[in-house]
């Protein structure tokens, strides 16, 4: 019986005329299609989990990782910050403004820009 | 040469509303492959991609209850490379943008070129892009930050609240596996809400979205306060979108610098700071389209 809701609505879907009869008379186009009053109020309702629901799926693919927290609070993380403070702690001696440089996007042009303008200002002066 | 056809792979995505969201070039794919796997989420979108591909095949099976999702995902990306390794134009099809929260598709992808075949990914219409038509977001007003929410929480993401926020699978918080019917625990979404609250006011609103699956279907949007965040129904199809903090600092220095660029770069034909570098972003930070 859900074949026939799953035709009717991949008909809808590719055939734009069928949209069309169907947004200007769904009662006609439903009894059409033979579904059953379950599946056409499910339609009428125009609401995709009540549809949904009608195809008798429960319409999840989860296919992403989840991560899984037994319960609140969730704990802190473990391994994010060494490798944020890693590249920074080797090379210390040479490169103590490296990390200053990383929070250039917040407040961009600070201490390296604002040198650099300094010979900009000048030439505003002049004109 | 041999006349043996080397095995490819192509990865293409649904959108998320039937039929209407696939692109033409998913379609033909889908149709001239040799053999096509798929994960989609209702039956409708199944009888579709078997009404393009009579012999497509469904990777449902490699749920099981209880499973760990690790296995699933390794048996997927298995039975698909199992196909190009013997040699077939394979067509794998998820639901919305193949590569937006789905794992199975890049794990292959990465396989198969590992392996020496061609492996591509096409994009897809993802419940994103449906939230930016649906909610009216320009991600380019503000900028977009977008996280999976049980990952926001545990590695405690940092994020501007002067910039939109997206939380995808928040239905899913903190669960590992999902069960039918499920909907995000009041307790987890209360960890979340205290979360956000340290960054928005409790009256802030938020928005839980669900994107229309159907045609003729409308999308849910309910829009309440963050307080009340952990007493709503939130479903594994919900995405939930906190627009920006109004008020938004601007950096003055920075902004100075922008000023005397672009009067540099719009200044006396002589002026040493007009560069071709400088002209450039002058006129991208002037884009029309914003
Ligand atoms: C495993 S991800 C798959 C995302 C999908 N590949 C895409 O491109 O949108 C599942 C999450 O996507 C979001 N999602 C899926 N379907 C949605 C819909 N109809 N409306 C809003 N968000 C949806 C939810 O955040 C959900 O938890």
């Amino acid at each position: 019986m859900a074949d026939k809701l799953s035709a009717f609505l991949v008909d809808v879907a590719e055939d734009p005329n069928r949209l069309a009869q169907f947004s200007a008379n769904a009662q006609r186009e439903l009894d059409r299609a033979g579904l059953t009053d379950a599946q056409k109020t499910a339609v009428l309702t125009r609401d995709s989990r009540k549809v949904r629901a009608a195809l008798g799926t429960w319409a999840l693919a989860a296919n992403d990782d989840v991560l899984e927290v037994p319960g609140p609070p969730p704990p802190p993380p473990p391994t994010s910050p060494p490798p944020r403070r890693q590249p920074p702690a080797k090379r210390k001696p040479p490169k103590k403004k490296r990390p200053p440089k990383r929070k250039r996007p917040r407040r961009p042009p600070k201490r390296p820009t604002r040198r650099k303008r300094a010979p900009s200002r000048p030439s505003r002066k002049k004109r | 040469m041999s006349g043996a056809r080397r095995g490819s792979l192509v990865v293409v995505g649904t959108g998320i509303s039937l039929v209407g969201q696939m692109t033409l070039e998913a379609l033909a794919r889908v149709k001239r492959a040799d053999a096509v796997y798929f994960v989609v989420t209702n039956p409708a979108t199944e009888a579709w991609i078997k009404r393009l591909k009579p012999s497509a095949v469904s990777l449902e099976d490699c749920y099981a209850e209880g499973r760990h999702r690790a296995h699933t995902y390794r048996d997927m990306a298995d039975r698909i490379l199992d196909a190009v390794r013997a040699g077939k134009q394979v067509c794998a099809v998820f639901y919305g943008h193949p590569g937006v929260f789905v794992r199975p598709s890049h794990d292959a992808i990465r396989r198969a070129r590992r392996e020496g075949f061609r492996a591509t990914m096409l994009p897809g219409v993802s419940a994103e892009a449906c939230l930016f038509a649906d909610l009216g977001v320009n991600p380019g007003r503000a900028g977009c930050q977008s996280f999976e929410a049980t990952d926001f929480l545990v590695f405690r993401r940092r994020f501007d609240p002067g910039s939109a926020l997206i939380l995808w699978q928040v239905g899913v918080l903190g669960e590992a596996s999902v069960r039918k019917g499920m909907t995000a625990s009041p307790d987890r979404l209360r960890v979340l809400t205290n979360v956000l609250r340290r960054h928005y006011p409790s009256s802030h609103p938020v928005t839980i979205y669900e994107a229309a699956q159907f045609p003729f279907c409308d999308p849910h949007i309910k829009r309440v306060r963050l307080a009340r965040l952990p007493e709503q129904k939130i479903l594994p199809t919900m995405t939930l979108y906190v627009p920006p903090r109004p008020s938004r600092v601007r950096d003055r220095r920075a902004l100075r610098w922008l000023i005397g660029e672009i009067r540099g770069a719009n200044g006396a034909t002589g002026a040493k700071g007009a560069t071709g570098a400088g002209a450039k972003s002058a006129g991208g930070a002037g884009g029309a389209n914003r």
